[in-house]
């Protein structure tokens, strides 16, 4: 039983880290650092829970972890893991390389607030349903379609973005 | 077209895999985590177990200060030599080929090297066909992940090689040597059901030899 989940457990980060990291880094404005640490936290608490998530959509399931685990470390504020230390540590974490996102535009994904943020990124970039946006961030439908829409609105004043007159989107 | 929405819908882009030196981490601190919360629900199970039984007797029971301390909950003392089951695995002399990342001057009897590379290596026992980074039933040695706290954490502290190690994980448990070996800061995971002592698993680790093949995973 142990190793099945193991196996299935390893196969999903094989399949799906890249993917979770691309969310993470998304959710964290473009930290590198800070996202693999979710990601890290996020897959520990999907392998806790193995048997729950693959009964579903793992990938799903994973992605509303690494939501919380953001919306988390957002409400520890101060009273994060991390200490300050006389010396650096002496083997540098490898900074992920960020070029290959849209630079820009990840800057001003990083203007909204946490939860606006993300309510963008499983809309609009992974293209989830207004449904599952909801169920990822535990919030009504309503309010994936109202904070989206001002997210984007904000995105848009932020890349001054022409709108056109009567585009609703 | 709206250009906004399109260029959100490129950021979904395709991701890198991870190595299996990633996996690795991952699945070590997935394995470290489980052994938490079952430390954890043990000691609770163990509490209430307790409660339960003095509350059904209905008796108190007056401990002399002379009398012997009642034993702890928390598992061994760190002067508690091992696991103290009887010791059924020796160490013996390896003598195969000395994989990449790893040098290995013992091993447990019965346990041959399933894997390695220069990330990790895993000790199995022969025609176990698990994968090489399913953790389960082996020894695993590997490098403490480059983007987790260059520390030895908590746990039981002994001497590998004259360097100061921690060692975490009671008995019955899955338990972790964490010792700096130069600038590395080694692992060597043994799994719950692999029955060694405290002390043999210092001794195993007193004969791995870190080469500059290695690497340590990140993430």
């Amino acid at each position: 039983m142990s190793r099945d989940r193991d196996r299935e457990f390893a196969d999903f980060v094989r399949t799906h880290r890249g993917g979770l990291m691309t969310t993470a880094r998304l959710l964290t404005a473009g930290d590198g650092h800070l996202a693999e640490d979710l990601v890290q936290t996020a897959l520990v608490r999907v392998y806790l829970a193995w048997s729950r998530a693959r009964s579903g959509n793992p990938v799903a399931y994973a992605r509303r972890t690494l939501v919380n685990c953001t919306a988390d470390h957002h409400r520890r504020g101060f009273t994060r893991r991390e200490h300050s230390a006389a010396a650096v540590p002496e083997t540098a974490a490898p900074v992920h390389a960020s070029d290959d996102l849209d630079a820009e535009l990840v800057a001003a994904l990083g203007s909204l607030p946490p939860r606006m943020r993300a309510a963008v990124v499983l809309r609009h970039v992974h293209d989830l349903s207004v449904d599952d946006t909801a169920h990822a961030l535990g919030c009504s439908v309503g309010t994936v379609k109202s904070q989206t829409a001002r997210g984007l609105d904000k995105l848009r004043a932020a890349l001054a973005v022409p709108t056109l007159e009567g585009d609703h989107r | 077209m709206n250009d906004l929405t399109d260029r959100l819908a490129r950021l979904d882009g395709a991701a890198p895999s991870p190595t299996e030196g990633i996996v690795a981490g991952d699945l070590t601190r997935a394995h470290a985590a489980l052994g938490r919360r079952r430390r954890s629900r043990a000691a609770v199970a163990g509490v209430g177990l307790t409660l339960g039984v003095g509350a059904a007797l209905g008796v108190v029971v007056a401990v002399d200060a002379g009398d012997d301390p009642a034993p702890s909950l928390a598992g061994p003392s760190s002067s508690e030599p091992g696991r103290g089951q009887g010791t059924t695995i020796d160490l013996i002399a390896y003598t195969g080929a000395q994989p990449e990342g790893f040098e290995l001057a013992k091993v447990p009897e019965g346990y041959v090297l399933q894997g390695s590379d220069a990330f990790v290596l895993t000790l199995a026992t022969p025609g176990d066909d698990s994968h090489p980074l399913s953790f389960e039933g082996k020894v695993v040695i590997m490098l403490e992940s480059q983007d987790a706290a260059q520390q030895l954490g908590a746990g039981r502290d002994v001497t590998v090689n004259g360097e100061p190690g921690v060692l975490d994980g009671g008995p019955g448990e899955t338990r972790t040597l964490r010792y700096f070996q130069g600038d590395h800061l080694v692992m060597v995971q043994v799994w719950e059901t692999i029955d060694l002592t405290d002390e043999q698993i210092v001794e195993l680790a007193e004969g791995v030899t870190v080469t500059s093949a290695v690497e340590a995973g990140v993430g």
